[in-house]
């Protein structure tokens, strides 16, 4: 029934990364880190390819954190101006490496929790002393946005069914088409989100103040040195980095 | 004469493995109408989302008018092939009844004025008049299913599949929806009914085939 | 019989909005199986809700008279209380089942009730026999048919061992097999002294009812012993 490693290993792994992530401003090593978490991942038999899809989803957000960075930090060799005003420099093109590689980082954190069932994670927030009510509050508001977007993708699908070629429609006309389809899907997934929260408490969910879990994972040893060792791994970092 | 609808040796099964179909073939012309049936988990909704093209095939061929279907868009296979999901309510995305309806003849270059006759032809021929303003989540079961035939049929499709339409249905409104598509079988629209609800496929199908191990029979 | 739950004169009304029931009186005793048919928007499903006290808790509406369970107000009870001695499965699957596996489902409930996990296990066990669903405990509920999804949640509303069990319209989305099993289900069920509430479209469904409503308008009338077309036409309003 106990995996290895156990979910919490994987949610400090994933704290590790994403502190890392944070404090870190400087690009080389937020390459460096992310390399070491790809590894990771690797080890663990997770593509690292699987986060070059994901990447590939931001890339517009990618490209709007690039030309802010660019206008707005001008510091270092200035590489191209215009009537006096910086608009690429080496500082910005640092700035906006590092702000790319700190989601990319991010995002391969997150992709150690990709095997894990939303049950699971529950059990680990659980054992984590955090409340269970909370915890399946948290999660199954976290599922929301998935819902909220899978309820989003039917209605597009239902509206091209209807004959909508979306590709041959004007971009005004789009966005009118999604605006207009925002509110139904804000809609079904509120009611659905609505009858969920009914069934669960239509089995007793919150009857008593402890319940049971059917599965309770152990930690192993090999848990506890993984644990041991991302949290020294990540001091380590921090100390080299600041000194 | 070629088929409308053709599967050719389809197999289909989910990322997880577990083989759906194995081997479909099944021709239809415009005008068929065709019971498909068969236990649950059978495979007959995912039958209905590959002719679709909603579903990718593992393997063989899905083609609409003699080609594959995956060569027209999406768009182009919704006017020509009605959908109506097994949960009507996955294919709302309007405000209103009457909006749900007329929303797709807007693109299709109705005016306003031709919109609101046809909306108002339809809202009579589903007998769904009083609900014209309703928010389409707040109607009843079989309501829904009417509207979600209602919206499906303002584009004139050529062919219909509906998934479980008298699933929930009361006498009355089974009775209802039973007329409504002997109504569209008149005008020449053929259909798949997947039901399995024997005494309605039977009222409505002049063929019936069901699905078990993967395989039609 | 002893009734477990009763209903006395029961009205309930959406805000703002007329009545769904209009003075409503059953009771639900051991082993019995009580069937009420009837048109859409009679007030069928909100008999359910009510009776399950999901109404007015989760679902706010004015409601006027009294639902006892084991001769207690069911307005002095919390809803964990009630779900506990009574179990609803409702017409829609899809939004009854929220977790990974099959087997999280059927745990769920009595995970909620604080059973002992060997107890839990052997209720899994036994629910997932009866209901056919042993195969599929490792299965993601959201990749089964509409139907396999009512078994796994019917499932897991006996996984709890209700005292009263409502089942609101469950067959709808069942081929002829899985009806059958459902009717032995309720047979087992009756005879091990739970009382079943079902409301249906079908009067085949319900050939095990002890007693057989209709409700319309919002009113209880009590079903002919030979239902025919006539009957059929002035319950649904069509002409035959």
């Amino acid at each position: 029934m106990s995996r290895f490693p156990d979910t919490r290993t994987l949610l400090l792994i994933v704290l590790c990364f994403t502190t890392l992530a944070l404090a870190l401003g400087d690009p080389f090593w937020l390459a460096a880190v992310l390399a070491l978490a790809l590894a990771a991942l690797a080890a663990m038999g997770i593509s690292p390819a699987r986060l070059g899809r994901r990447l590939k989803r931001y890339r517009g957000l990618f490209l709007v954190l690039v030309l802010a960075q660019s206008l707005t930090n001008s510091s270092g060799r200035v590489f191209l101006e215009w009537r006096g005003h910086v608009l690429l420099s080496s500082g910005g093109v640092q700035a906006a490496a590092a702000a790319v590689l700190r989601i990319a980082v991010i995002l391969a954190a997150a992709m150690f929790l990709s095997r894990r069932n939303y049950q699971e994670l529950v059990t680990a927030l659980v054992q984590l002393r955090v409340p269970y009510e909370l915890a399946y509050m948290v999660l199954l508001g976290v599922r929301f946005i998935p819902v909220f977007m899978e309820e989003f993708r039917t209605a597009l699908t239902a509206i091209q069914l209807r004959g909508v070629d979306l590709d041959k429609v004007p971009l005004g006309r789009k966005i009118r088409i999604y605006s207009y389809i925002l509110m139904p899907a804000v809609a079904g997934a509120l009611i659905r989100a609505r009858r969920v929260a009914v069934a669960m408490e239509a089995r007793a969910f919150r009857a008593r103040p402890r319940r049971t879990w059917l599965e309770w994972p152990r930690l192993h040893r090999r848990d506890w040195l993984l644990m041991a060792a991302a949290v020294a791994a990540t001091a380590a970092v921090l100390a080299l980095y600041w000194r | 004469m070629s088929a409308f609808i053709g599967l050719e040796q389809v197999w289909f099964s989910w990322p997880s493995g577990r083989e759906v179909l194995r081997g479909v073939d099944l021709t239809l012309q415009r005008n068929d109408t065709l019971a498909l049936m068969g236990s649950n988990g059978s495979g007959k909704t995912t039958l209905g989302k590959l002719i679709m093209g909603l579903l990718q095939p593992t393997a063989g061929k899905v083609c609409l008018d003699g080609r594959p279907v995956q060569e027209y868009s999406l768009a182009e296979r919704g006017r020509r092939v009605g959908y109506v999901f097994q949960n009507p309510e996955r294919q709302f995305f309007a405000a209103s009844v009457a909006d749900e309806i007329g929303f797709a003849l807007g693109f299709r270059g109705f005016s306003p004025a031709e919109v609101e006759e046809r909306v108002a032809e339809l809202l009579a021929f589903f007998e769904l008049e009083q609900y014209a303003q309703a928010f389409p989540f707040h109607l009843s079961h079989g309501e829904k299913q009417r509207l979600a035939l209602a919206a499906v049929m303002a584009l004139e499709p050529e062919f219909v599949i509906l998934d479980e339409p008298s699933t929930g249905l009361d006498w009355a409104r089974k009775n209802k929806l039973i007329k409504a598509l002997e109504g569209i079988r008149e005008r020449g629209v053929g259909y798949i009914i997947i039901s399995h609800d024997h005494e309605f496929c039977r009222r409505l199908c002049r063929s019936a085939v069901t699905l078990k191990g993967g395989r039609l029979t | 019989m002893k009734a477990i739950l009763t209903v006395e004169d029961l009205r309930v009304a959406w805000p703002g909005g007329q009545a769904v029931l209009d003075g409503v009186s059953l009771s639900l005793a051991a082993g019995r199986l009580t069937g009420i048919i009837g048109p859409s928007g009679g007030g069928k499903s909100t008999l359910c809700l009510a009776a399950a006290g999901i109404i007015p808790r989760l679902l706010p509406a004015e409601v006027q008279g009294r639902i006892l369970l084991d001769g207690q107000n069911l307005a002095d009870l919390t809803l964990p209380e009630i779900a506990a001695r009574v179990g609803i499965v409702f017409q829609d699957p899809e939004t009854q089942l929220f977790l990974p596996r099959v087997l999280n489902e059927l745990a769920f409930g009595p995970e909620n009730l604080a059973l002992p996990v060997p107890e839990i296990w052997e209720r899994i066990g036994r629910v997932a026999r009866d209901t056919g669903c042993e195969e599929l405990l490792d299965a993601n509920p959201n990749e089964l048919s509409g139907g396999q999804q009512q078994i796994v949640a019917l499932a897991a509303v006996l996984a709890m061992q209700p005292r009263v069990l409502i089942l609101d319209e469950v067959t709808a989305q069942l081929d002829p097999e899985s009806c059958r099993r459902i009717q032995d289900i309720i047979a087992a069920l009756l005879d091990r002294g739970t009382a079943v509430l079902m409301v249906e479209h079908n009067l085949d469904q319900l050939a095990l009812a002890h007693e057989l409503y209709c409700l319309r308008n919002g009113r209880l009338e009590a079903v002919p012993g030979q239902v025919d077309a006539a009957w059929l036409a002035r319950v649904y309003g069509e002409s035959p």
